[in-house]
């Protein structure tokens, strides 16, 4: 599925996301990828239906929620930044496969312990599914998608995560310099 | 007529002082390295440069087989997903541009701890074939010429020194290390400034520390970092008789029927074979990588290898033993300017202990050698900071309860980390052999790194890492815990081409000549029989800068213009 057709299907259209829409129609080959996320100069399309970026997505705001004062998975553009992970040529199969595969699973448990999807769960119960999950074979996927929602919250801004440096700013966290102008695959 | 002079292999800490040097002398020198040549405005504050291993190979092109003891034999796992990664920079100036630069030399004691300590079971112990007095002109020089920050105070093990202090003043040194001085006055323990490998001032053509908190695994952008890169190949390249030939991988070194090196088959950058010879052969790969280009470049009279007949390439590889550990201050504990200066950002701590170098403690057991305790900040990457935060005691943490604990960590206090180095003991277990079947991108085969650590390593580990947690217990330092690890940490690689006295027993002479090539030498931390209980680097720049005395005696009289 083209990434346009996923952000019109779920309507997330938040203002990264508007011209993430405009680089799409302008490039109708490539899958529509922000170029404010991606890592790498060639990218692949995604086989990661509408219904399983709703499950990550989902999934991601129950890990890293959002707070009244600290940010969470949406505020630092977690989802853009999996796609653009996963979307990267030089990412392996596996990778990807891993994510679709475990969202596929989670998806599974909550459909056979609550008779719904993940999404429709509510807070207690979406907890309940992903610790099922954590309990069969879910870990790796769990602590994959954690992993890039902390690169999206601390990594440079640079790589499109981190808006306004939010992340650092919540964690009083000194980046450091010279900050990069370019990113490591255009070095 | 020879392309070259001198024909270097790798252009690391090993590589480049032979380069400066000759170079300087006026001999034409070619370097050959397999990665790019990135420039200090290259290196930025960017943890995703590390993360996603811009300056090592993809382990897809290029891995190693890694080998573990399991039951009575070895369980083989190639590195690729494994975990392990043997690669430290393939890069003009090799690993030494992510080095933390904490420099200490060896002492008089580690070249001869066989006659010192007598035979450890088990192990391969021997005593060099030169004495701390041989080495310790070039521990000198290594500080004026490519800079060592520091200040030398009395102390049990201060090692003797022909000039009276450091040529540049200590780096500046974060609040935390007055309370470590503190602490060990309190306990009768000898605090010293640790030397870094940072210029503290602007010198030797490049700029000063900018203090920002990013050293160690990132490149320098300001060069006072003393890379092989900043401090010696640029200025070697600037000779006029200096070529780097980057991206450039050494396929192997062919020899004629007598033996000797006639010439250096490599990869260029768009993959085509070129051959460039040269009077004398230059290798400084890295420990793992040397022995491995060794032992693929077989020949007629080098059947197993270049100047492999007693089968010693490979053998007694190093890693670094050792613990570590680490406490926090909590900042609740202290006062509002304490809490301001504990916060402080960019300085060092720069402390170390040494007084149990050799250990004499009849609770121990019988006086032996022990190692170094450096005082260092927990690195700053947030990245991995934060990752080390999932795992809870009773499952994965996430959720709210996962913010909360990121939200005490980075700002509830702040940590110590004790880093504890004592010998890798060398051993038949730890080496590196051909793994015929493992090829990389170019066809050239692998090789198996088989790795075990002696229980030394860990009573020593242990011993270490106790005295300083001690010190972190006196600072009033929380949850303060250390460890020994026999796990090897594979940026701290040496030995496999050990130097001896006897053609039968080691591969090089104390020259770093092989004992049966007489064109070839080694010149990175592949020579080193024992590692001594500190980082290697400053030993690998000091004795490749005696061996390119050495090779200036030797080239003397064929001297010749650049090809």
């Amino acid at each position: 599925m083209k990434r346009r057709t996923f952000l019109i299907a779920t309507g997330s259209l938040s203002v990264s996301s508007s011209s993430l829409l405009i680089a799409t129609e302008a490039d109708p080959i490539e899958p529509a990828l922000n170029p404010r996320f991606i890592q790498s100069k060639q990218t692949v399309e995604l086989d990661i239906t509408v219904q399983q970026w709703e499950t990550i997505a989902a999934a991601q705001a129950h890990l890293f929620p959002a707070e009244s004062d600290s940010p969470g998975a949406s505020d630092v553009n977690a989802q853009d930044y999996l796609y653009a992970i996963l979307a990267d040529a030089n990412r392996e199969d596996a990778d990807r496969k891993l994510v679709k595969q475990g969202t596929i699973k989670l998806d599974e448990i909550s459909q056979q312990q609550f008779k719904k999807s993940f999404v429709a769960l509510n807070q207690f119960d979406r907890e309940t599914s992903l610790r099922t999950f954590e309990q069969d074979g879910g870990r790796a996927w769990i602590m994959t998608v954690l992993g890039y929602i902390f690169e999206a919250l601390l990594a440079d801004p640079i790589y499109g995560g981190n808006p306004q440096t939010i992340g650092w700013q919540w964690l009083q966290h000194n980046p450091g310099f010279p900050r990069p102008q370019a990113r490591f695959h255009q070095l | 007529m020879n392309d070259f002079n001198v024909c270097i292999i790798g252009s690391g800490a090993g590589a480049a002082p032979v380069a400066y040097e000759l170079s300087k002398a006026g001999y034409s020198v070619v370097v050959l390295e397999k990665g790019r040549w990135f420039k200090n405005q290259d290196f930025t504050k960017d943890e995703l440069l590390g993360i996603r291993e811009k300056f090592t190979p993809d382990l897809r092109d290029e891995q190693h087989i890694l080998e573990l003891p399991r039951g009575d034999g070895w369980r083989s796992k190639p590195t690729l997903h494994s975990g392990w990664n043997f690669w430290n920079g393939s890069l003009v100036g090799g690993s030494s541009n992510f080095m933390s630069g904490f420099f200490h030399r060896l002492k008089p004691v580690d070249f001869h701890q066989l006659s010192e300590f007598g035979k450890i079971e088990g192990t391969n112990v021997v005593d060099w074939p030169i004495t701390y007095t041989d080495l310790e002109p070039y521990y000198d020089k290594v500080e004026k010429v490519i800079g060592v920050s520091g200040r030398v105070v009395e102390h049990p093990f201060q090692e003797p020194r022909s000039s009276k202090d450091f040529p540049f003043p200590p780096t500046q040194e974060h609040p935390i290390s007055k309370h470590i001085d503190k602490a060990c006055d309190k306990l009768g323990y000898h605090a010293i400034p640790m030397p870094r490998a940072i210029l503290s001032r602007p010198a030797l053509d490049r700029h000063s520390c900018s203090y920002n908190s990013y050293c160690g695994s990132y490149g320098c952008s300001t060069g006072a970092k003393s890379s092989a890169r900043a401090a010696l190949i640029d200025q070697a390249v600037a000779t006029g008789n200096c070529e780097v030939r980057t991206e450039s991988m050494v396929k192997k070194i062919s020899t004629n029927a007598q033996g000797k090196i006639t010439s250096v088959d490599y990869f260029d950058k768009q993959g085509e074979l070129q051959r460039v010879d040269a009077k004398i052969y230059v290798v400084a790969c890295q420990a793992i990588e040397t022995s491995r280009l060794l032992l693929n470049s077989t020949g007629a009279k080098h059947a197993n290898g270049l100047g492999n007949d007693n089968g010693q390439i490979g053998k007694n590889l190093l890693f670094a033993g050792g613990g570590s550990g680490s406490g926090r201050l909590a900042y609740d504990n202290y006062s509002a300017v304490e809490q301001l200066e504990l916060k402080q950002f960019g300085t060092f701590i720069n402390r170390s202990i040494q007084d149990w170098y050799v250990i004499d403690d009849k609770d121990y057991g019988e006086r032996q050698k022990g190692g170094t305790i450096d005082f260092v900040h927990l690195h700053p990457n947030p990245i991995a900071r934060a990752s080390r935060q999932i795992q809870g005691e009773n499952g994965l943490v996430w959720g709210k309860p996962l913010k909360q604990k990121l939200k005490e960590h980075f700002t509830g206090g702040r940590y110590i980390k004790l880093e504890c180095f004592c010998d890798w003991m060398p051993t038949d277990n730890t080496q590196v052999s051909i793994a015929p079947d493992l090829k990389d991108k170019w066809g050239i085969p692998s090789v198996k790194v088989r790795i075990d650590v002696h229980v030394h390593n860990l009573q020593a580990g242990w011993y270490l890492a106790d005295k300083g947690a001690t010190v972190l217990k006196q600072m009033g330092a929380e949850n303060v815990v250390a460890f020994a690890s026999g796990a090897p940490p594979t940026n701290l690689v040496a030995g496999g081409c050990r130097f001896g006295d006897d053609p039968e027993t080691s591969v090089l002479d104390k020259n770093c000549r092989s004992h049966q090539v007489e064109n070839l030498y080694v010149t990175d931390g592949s020579f080193m029989p024992t590692g001594g209980s500190v980082p290697y680097t400053w030993t690998i720049y000091a004795n490749a800068f005696r061996v390119a005395d050495h090779l200036l005696k030797e080239l003397s009289g064929g001297r010749k213009a650049i090809v």
